[in-house]
């Protein structure tokens, strides 16, 4: 290199650096610590099995707040009865081991077994599907909720929900450890969408997908689909 | 027009104007302008350095995804730091650091198409604004590694609205580093001989010790491109575009120079390896409008492509004196050659294309374009000299009746020996394309399509000088004229009568039309059979043949009997047949077209042998077959080969008469993790291309043009078959422990070409006098060689959240064996030949470097 040249061309390269480092000082980090997150990965297992007599026996506890056949009365609790098994079972794991942050439910969780989880999950899902039902939902917030979970909205960027949670909301055989939706306390469906879209710290892979689906959605989108989820009444599930 | 390079800041015009014109208008990437950016530090583009999203492809599902075809998706990098300013946000990625190179690092092989310079650079700076409320974004680019080696790029637009870029690039092409040139001057139009040398009268001898005293130079040709474009939706339906880039090229790059054979008159002519100039601009415009609905589509556009040259010729002084070979007479000095640069040249083209659907799952599509390409440059005059050139009879250099072989510079150095000032040529060019396909049933496709073509010549050009009468193109500079008596290259009805020369620009018109059919039909979930049925006509005009047809079949299958595995096996059938082969349809463009040509005594000597056929219009026979699978053993496995095999046997006595080539793939791509990757690929391809000719015997005059007459006698015939055979090879290593990456890259690549020969008689060889005998014979030529090895070692090492060091070492050893450059060490001067470039030269050569990767 001409030794005359390189002090300009160091400048030259250096220029950007100073500038570059200028504007990272004066920027606001909004990093969301995903990447070095702790979240439990549900992708690509197999099939869980687990035993549903040997599950209602260990359920004493957990009936206490989901209901007796795993439907709550409680609105801001979700109704587990006749959901997947295979979604129960990670649902379990994800709170047993401490993935959702300060839950109640990682202290209640931590003295069963793996085998005890399978159990509770097979039981849960062996039970009636729930039928909540909101008589004072409006029928237009249904109507837009019948709307984006079928159709989506491409302005915002919301795909249709009904791709990953089947058209009646009842979930797609070949994806069990994606939930069933139809039939859900539109309170805690609410509740967790909204979590959703303002960027809760995903604990698992599933969340990941949902919080960017739920990125676009408003206050009125929200209330619509869980809305229109409830209105689906529950049907037994196959 | 001067094509002085611009300095930096005036080329950066287009850059600024970005962000100053960007509200103005907007977005579409249908058409791009120069959308890659890369260079040979980093032709990923910056995707090499980024680290992988260890966790995987797609959060629906875990595993790699694979293409439809069933390769492996490489996975995503990882997310960027975002930093929130307000209503925007940004991101990006700044690498900077140094390099150092050792070795055989001026080697020009090594230095191919980048400029390694040892000190600091700027691998890449990559930053992106977002205004996530309205999709608005900005993006900056660059990346240096030296002078004539970097790039930036700008780009500012609106998420479905509009799109602006710009950008600058500087591209080296190092053609050689141990260039010598016998001339002063080098890159400019004027090549002249250095103090103590005389032009037309220096000996070898002088030339030699000249040259051994030059030092090595570089030759090099860098591209500095700068280029605007402009996309936007003009509504839902309609999108507009405009992009504009020009494209200077400056350098020198090793050439010809001719002054007649030296080979067969020994201390004559001259063979000289002239530095051509290369100073060039080469501007292209495109723009127009598209239209999109669910139901038609349609474009409208316009290109333009504008070359010009900085000079219309260069010149360069020629040392040696030449003498003519008949005894007694005297040859005038020639002093300067002259060679002619490429034309400036406008190019228009406006295109309209319309597709409908059609019921049955089907499109119609039409398209039509015409164009011109024109040309109108002041022609340079026949020749270069001052004085007389050509021969004196008797030693005796006036000019006069007596003195039928020497001719006036005066009349032939200006432009008025010229039949017009200007070149005032122009091709027309039309064409008209028809596509149609249809489903009618889920399992059933079917398609066709007729395209229409043409070019036409506009204009011609006879060699006419008005200032003497004469036809013709004066021939090597004059100086195959003052060597040979007559052969000057002109024919004059009345002083060289029985001139055979060429006197006009041939026109080369051409009409093709191409029509085909095929149908694809699925066969269950697993075999899919395809056939496809084209018919092309070639209608060339002042060709051995006015019409060639091509008749081809082609029938795929395609198997996924397995989950493991896809299979697709092709073979095509193609017969080429035309019309009557004339072997010499040149009569028009030759002295034997004009009044008051009288053929020689003998006859006028035949154009070449009549057996002759020229591959292109030669009726052929051809057979390809390709088989290839795709085996994916596990989901995070591939692997891929192929088996090709391409024969075409040519209907030749005289010409191209086989060329066949077979290859294989084998390739192995593992992912058993997101931040593992493993990959191996090699392949084999071999390719043998036989012809064969024949010597003239000189005998009777060269009039019979028969295969087996006097001049084309049988024992002249010669067949040579050259063998090209390439190896490949390939392994990557991208593998992450803990934190730290590591890579690794090996690159092998060895082309290794043979020339065979085989003769009837040695009066088939240009040197009868090599070889023992006058029987068959046979030889070859050495092989050539070309063969490299590059390794490359990384490891990547997080200092910071956002800061990353990289080390790397890049290795590369080259080696090549060609025997047209052997001895060129030693000696560049042999008699009257003089060469410049002393060739490829094997290297081994490292880049060792220090990158700080952030995250910016």
């Amino acid at each position: 290199m001409n030794a005359n040249t390189m002090p300009r061309r160091a400048l030259f390269i250096l220029l950007p650096l100073l500038l570059a480092a200028a504007v990272s000082a004066q920027a606001q980090s909004t990093a969301k610590p995903t990447a070095a997150g702790k979240w439990l990965d549900k992708r690509g297992h197999a099939p869980i099995h687990g035993d549903a007599a040997a599950g209602q026996t260990k359920s004493e506890v957990c009936r206490a707040c989901h209901g007796q056949d795993g439907n709550t009365p409680v609105p801001t609790f979700p109704n587990l009865g006749g959901q997947r098994a295979d979604f129960l079972y990670w649902e379990l794991i994800e709170l047993k081991h401490g993935y959702r942050y300060q839950s109640p439910m990682t202290e209640q969780l931590a003295p069963l077994s793996d085998q005890d989880v399978r159990d509770l999950a097979a039981f849960f899902a062996s039970q009636p599907l729930a039928h909540a039902h909101d008589a004072s939902a409006d029928p237009a917030a249904i109507e837009l909720g019948e709307r984006i979970f079928h159709s989506g909205d491409a302005q915002r960027g919301v795909p249709p929900c009904q791709g990953c949670h089947g058209t009646n909301a009842d979930g797609i055989a070949q994806r069990p450890g994606w939930p069933i939706l139809q039939g859900q306390h539109p309170a805690y469906l609410a509740a967790r969408l909204r979590a959703y879209r303002d960027g809760d710290p995903p604990n698992s892979s599933n969340d990941f997908i949902m919080n960017g689906v739920a990125r676009g959605l408003d206050d009125a989108a929200i209330d619509g689909l869980a809305a229109w989820l409830v209105s689906r009444g529950g049907t037994q599930h196959q | 027009m001067s094509t002085i390079r611009l300095p930096l800041p005036l080329r950066a015009l287009p850059l600024a104007l970005t962000f100053a014109l960007a509200p103005a208008i907007a977005a579409d990437t249908g058409v791009g302008v120069d959308t890659w950016r890369a260079n040979k530090f980093d032709p990923s583009a910056g995707a090499a350095s980024q680290s992988v999203d260890h966790r995987g492809t797609s959060w629906l599902r875990s595993g790699e995804l694979r293409t439809p075809t069933g390769y492996l998706y490489m996975c995503p990098a990882e997310d960027p730091h975002v930093d929130d300013f307000g209503a925007w946000i940004g991101y990006g990625v700044l690498q900077i650091g140094a390099v150092a190179t050792s070795g055989d690092d001026r080697n020009a092989l090594w230095n191919r198409y980048v400029d390694w310079d040892s000190g600091l650079v700027l691998g890449l700076l990559d930053y992106t604004w977002q205004r996530p409320a309205d999709g608005t974004y900005a993006n900056v680019r660059a990346s240096r590694i030296s002078e004539d080696d970097q790039y930036y790029q700008a780009v500012f637009g609106r998420a479905g609205s509009y799109k602006v870029q710009a950008f600058l690039r500087d591209m080296p092409n190092v053609l050689s580093r141990n260039a010598r040139s016998l001339w002063d001057g080098v890159g400019s139009n004027t090549l002249t001989l250095p103090a103590g040398l005389t032009p037309a009268a220096s000996t070898p001898q002088q030339v030699a010790t000249v040259i051994a005293a030059r030092p090595d130079q570089s030759l090099s040709v860098t591209r500095s491109k700068q280029g605007l474009g402009f996309n936007m939706y003009l509504s839902s339906q309609w999108t507009a575009y405009a992009n504009l880039a020009d494209e200077q090229r400056s350098g020198a790059r090793p050439y010809g120079g001719p002054f007649f054979f030296n080979y067969p008159f020994p201390a004559n002519g001259g063979v000289l390896e002239t530095p051509k100039p290369i100073d060039d601009h080469t501007l292209n415009l495109n723009a127009g409008l598209r239209y999109a609905s669910r139901s038609w589509r349609m474009e409208l556009g316009y290109s333009g492509s504008f070359y010009r040259d900085r000079w219309t010729r260069y010149t360069y002084q020629m040392p040696f004196a030449l003498w003519a070979v008949v005894p007694g007479s005297a040859s005038a000095p020639l002093t300067t050659g002259q060679m002619a640069m490429e034309p400036d040249n406008d190019y228009h083209n406006v295109k309209a294309s319309f597709t409908r659907k059609l019921p049955l799952d089907g499109e119609l599509s039409l398209t039509a374009s015409a164009g011109r390409m024109s040309q109108d440059d002041t022609l340079i005059a026949p020749i270069d000299c001052q004085g007389v050139f050509g021969i004196g009879l008797g030693g005796n250099l006036a000019l006069g009746p007596a003195n039928p072989f020497l001719f006036d510079c005066s009349k032939w150095n200006t432009p008025a020996a010229l039949s017009r000032r200007t070149a005032d040529m122009s091709i027309d060019t039309t064409l008209l394309d028809a596509r149609a396909s249809l489903r009618p049933t889920a399992t059933l496709s079917l398609r066709g399509g007729l395209r229409f073509n043409r070019d036409d010549y506009r204009n011609g050009y006879l060699a006419w000088n008005p200032l003497t009468g004469d036809y013709g193109y004066i021939a090597e500079n004059g100086s195959q004229g003052s060597i040979v008596p007559g052969e000057v290259g002109l024919f004059n009805p009345l002083r060289m009568a029985s001139n055979l020369t060429r006197v006009r620009s041939m026109p080369l018109d051409l009409q093709t039309i191409d029509a085909d059919v095929g149908a694809d039909w699925r066969l269950g979930s697993a075999n899919t059979l395809g056939a496809t049925l084209a018919l092309n006509r070639f209608e060339p005009t002042n060709r051995e043949r006015t019409r060639l047809d091509d008749t081809s079949l082609k029938l795929t299958w395609v198997n996924r009997t397995t989950d493991w595995l896809t299979l697709r096996v092709n073979y095509t059938w193609k017969d080429s047949s035309g019309d009557r082969y004339n072997f010499d349809p040149y009569h028009h463009f030759y002295s034997t077209s004009l009044p008051g040509y009288v053929p020689p005594a003998a006859g006028t000597p035949s154009h070449t042998v009549e057996a002759m056929r020229k591959y292109d219009l030669s009726s052929r026979r051809t057979h390809k077959v390709d088989v290839m699978a795709t085996v994916m053993p596990r989901d995070d496995m591939t692997i891929s080969a192929s088996l090709r095999g391409d024969w075409n046997s040519y209907d030749a006595v005289i010409g191209r008469r086989a060329l066949n080539t077979n290859s294989a793939t084998l390739q192995w791509e593992w992912q058993p993790r997101p931040t593992t990757s493993l990959s191996l690929y090699g392949a084999w391809d071999r390719s043998q291309l036989s012809l064969s000719n024949v010597q003239d015997q000189q005998a009777g005059a060269g009039v019979d043009p028969s295969l087996g007459g006097p001049n084309y006698a049988l024992i002249g015939q010669w067949w040579l078959r050259d063998s090209q055979r390439n190896l490949y090879g390939g392994a990557t290593l991208d593998h992450r422990i803990g934190h730290v990456r590591i890579d690794a890259n090996w690159n092998y690549v060895q082309s290794r070409g043979l020339d065979d020969y085989s003769y009837a008689g040695s009066s088939a060889l240009a040197y009868p006098g090599t070889v023992t005998g006058t029987g068959p014979g046979s030889g070859g030529f050495p092989a050539m060689t070309y063969r490299v090895q590059s390794f490359t070692v990384g490891v990547t090492v997080p200092i910071h959240q956002r800061v990353s060091l990289r080390v790397f070492d890049y290795y590369e050893r080259g080696h090549v064996s060609d025997w047209h450059y052997a001895g060129f060490d030693a000696n560049r001067i042999y008699d009257h030949r003089v060469y410049t470039d002393g060739g490829p030269q094997s290297y081994r050569a490292n880049l060792v470097g220090v990158l700080l990767n952030v995250k910016l």
